[in-house]
């Protein structure tokens, strides 16, 4: 934390009795995490920063120093420090988890996920009443930040309160939106749901045309607009996202082959390239 | 330690030895479709191993829009962190060998990883009855 330096050292702290490595930088659960200390998570993801928001990862935090005070942190956005004592299974820690999926639970009583993740825990049935109408968002705002930080902002969280959603603006097909399906990946619960038929791919009530190869016209894994955003954002010619893995595959594959026909005959080096495109 | 699998297509019988060693490491029952390696027919008797070469400026790793291919310093091997990946594909279409594959039923992105975690040392050159696939020790001080 900020009053020490910690330098680039690793250190060891205590999780669960056990002394663990951590880095410095890192949060408590990735510490864990390479421990082998499995706590449940479901709005972490690295390709994003962390952002507490599931609050399933909740652990129980004290040092030596603190006298018995124990605190009560999520793991995915608490820094690893030397000396701290974790506990990630105490009664209190177990308690709250519980409480978490009990509320989850009465909010996506349909998803699966939730319902393992309860059942796991004690919670055959939430305490809360059901949702009307639920669906499968949990509302932990992963796929937004996804969206922010690996595309184009196309979707957010809209409404307030009880109406809460993850949206798109004025609720009509989003205009910024790429068709990447990073969203959708990434749910936790699958809430996200697209379509991909031949070579048009719907999300968001929007309909995409998948960009297809230029050698062999198949519909290639991404959409036209992914790959115009793929040449800005990353800096690459357009002829990176523009043949299909066969297609390219094969091309290879015929050079190494031709390569190797020659090696056969004895030659170390290919004769003129021009000869042999000619003589075929 | 650098390990460097030498490929000579002038060897290869076409027999997919490596297919299969590779399927059978990386998948849970040896699915085809787990394998990184693909045998590739050119001519008459005449066959490619292809798997992904671990080139040094990799195309995969500069499309990634969250970073998550990066090159092992120490093992020279380009491996994606696949709690990073977010799916969208752009290291499938973007490899110019055609290296990068995706896994369906897995939801995974795959490539050759030369093995890393199995073992640590390719099981397709194990299994490779002739010459064709071999394994280079090389040096941190000889030229990549
Ligand atoms: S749609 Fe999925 S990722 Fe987005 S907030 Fe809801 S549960 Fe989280
Ligand atoms: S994983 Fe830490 S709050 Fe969701």
């Amino acid at each position: 934390m900020s009053e020490v330096n910690l330098g680039d050292a690793p250190f060891t702290m205590t999780i669960d009795g056990k002394r663990v490595e951590a880095r410095p930088g890192e949060m408590v659960l990735a510490a864990a995490k390479r421990a082998g200390i499995a706590i449940p998570t479901l709005c972490e993801h690295k390709a994003v920063e962390s952002f507490g928001s599931c609050r399933l990862c909740m652990v129980e935090v004290t040092k030596a120093a603190w006298k018995g005070w124990k605190g009560l942190m999520t793991a995915c956005l608490y820094p690893a420090a030397p000396d701290l004592i974790i506990e990630t299974q105490s009664e209190r820690v177990l308690h709250v988890r519980r409480n978490v999926l009990d509320l989850l639970l009465a909010r996506c009583p349909d998803s699966t996920l939730i319902q393992r993740l309860a059942a796991e825990h004690g919670v055959q049935q939430t305490s809360f009443s059901v949702r009307e109408q639920p669906d499968l968002c949990i509302l932990c705002g992963l796929c937004v930040r996804i969206c922010e930080s690996a595309a184009t902002s196309a979707i957010s969280t809209v409404k307030r309160g009880h109406h809460r959603e993850i949206g798109t603006p004025w609720g009509g097909p989003p205009p910024a939106c790429i068709g990447c399906l990073a969203c959708a990946h990434v749910c936790p619960t699958g809430h996200i749901t697209f379509e991909e038929h031949g070579a048009t791919r719907a999300i968001w009530g929007r309909s995409f045309e998948l960009q297809r190869c230029a050698e062999c016209g198949a519909p290639l894994p991404i959409t036209v607009e992914q790959a115009s955003f793929l040449v800005e954002r990353q800096a690459l010619d357009a002829s990176y996202f523009s043949r299909c893995e066969s297609c390219q595959r094969r091309a290879t594959a015929q050079t190494f082959g031709r390569l190797a026909r020659w090696q056969k005959l004895g030659l170390t080096q290919e004769p003129d390239a021009r000869q042999e495109g000619g003589k075929r | 330690m650098i390990l460097r699998l030498v490929v000579k297509p002038q060897e290869c019988i076409g027999c997919r030895a490596c297919e299969m060693a590779c399927a059978f490491t990386h998948g849970k029952d040896g699915q085809p479709a787990a394998s990184r390696c693909q045998t590739m027919t050119v001519g008459k008797d005449e066959y490619v191993p292809m798997m992904c070469l671990q080139c040094d400026h990799a195309a995969c790793v500069q499309s990634c829009p969250v970073s998550a291919i990066t090159m092992n310093p120490a093992t020279r091997t380009v491996l994606v962190d696949h709690e990073r990946c977010i799916r969208c594909m752009a290291c499938v279409v973007a490899c110019p060998f055609g290296n990068m594959h995706f896994d369906p039923s897995r939801t995974l992105i795959h490539k050759c990883d030369l093995c890393a975690g199995c073992g640590d040392y390719p099981r397709c050159a194990m299994f490779c009855p002739t010459k064709c696939l071999t394994v280079e020790r090389v040096t941190e001080s000889s030229p990549a």
